[in-house]
């Protein structure tokens, strides 16, 4: 494990809550919810970030990716080259995040890659 | 050892697939058992989907059929018990049959490959899930 990710997997020991990541396979009334829990930060957004789309209710999110690759999370997809998808572990704009009682569409995915250590950190928004 | 609850694969059926394999879950050595439920939710069209689940000894290059779920035009939920346990003598490996399974063998991956015949439609959806244990 990387020492960026292992730093950020104890500060959110310490200072996180429990968060569900949730891809959804919709296609009329049929669903199936592939769900992760993982452990992150969540905060609301400050005054001085309420721009364009973002709201007052959003919610901003930092997490590792520590429990997505220990629940091989989203599980088995098309393998390349039948999918040439980018990678489908990384929360997209199209997933929920289930926080504080609430489903919420995610709204942003930055996700941290960083030299030999790669994916280390994951900074989301999502609707409030 | 990993084990825990997994998605071998879930998606909606649409277009013809020809054995479409699916990326496999890793590192399950050393599970005794894996219980696998396919749920399939039938929409309109189509005519066969077949969800072969394999299982791999050496790190992916050569797969063996461990179970098979067949489905045609309608919903159904079907599971299958697998035990790494189960005492065989020398067996033949062969392709499975029709809802066949192949017990004692469970290797450090497993995948699913899906076969459909004609075009679902409707928000056809098939769902494996997985847990190992």
């Amino acid at each position: 494990m990387s020492g960026e990710r292992q730093a950020l997997d104890a500060a959110l020991l310490d200072a996180g809550e429990d968060i569900i990541v949730r891809r959804q396979v919709q296609s009329g009334s049929n669903i199936a919810n592939i769900d992760v829990t993982c452990r992150a930060r969540v905060d609301t957004v400050g005054a001085n970030e309420i721009a364009g789309t973002i709201a007052v209710s959003d919610l901003k999110i930092i997490m590792s990716p520590t429990e997505i690759l220990a629940a091989q999370w989203p599980g088995g997809v098309p393998a390349y080259p039948v999918s040439n998808a980018s990678d489908p572990r990384i929360p997209r704009i199209t997933d929920f995040v289930i926080a504080r009682g609430k489903q919420r569409q995610v709204k942003m995915v930055d996700p941290k890659i960083i030299g030999v250590d790669g994916w280390c950190r994951v900074n989301m928004v999502v609707a409030g | 050892m990993t084990t825990g609850s997994f998605v071998l694969y879930a998606g909606t059926i649409t277009a013809a697939l020809s054995a479409q394999q699916q990326t496999p879950i890793e590192d399950l050595e050393g599970i005794l058992s894996a219980s696998i439920v396919a749920r399939f939710v039938y929409g309109s069209g189509g005519t066969t989907a077949v969800a072969l689940i394999e299982t791999s000894l050496d790190g992916g290059t050569i797969w063996h059929s461990i179970a098979r779920f067949d489905f045609t035009t309608a919903s159904a939920v079907k599971y299958v018990n697998l035990s790494g346990l189960t005492a065989k003598g020398a067996t033949a490996l062969s392709s499975l049959g029709s809802e066949g399974v192949t017990d004692g063998i469970l290797g450090p991956m497993v995948r699913a490959v899906i076969t459909s015949t004609g075009t679902y439609a409707g928000g056809t959806l098939l769902d494996l899930r997985m847990v190992a244990r």
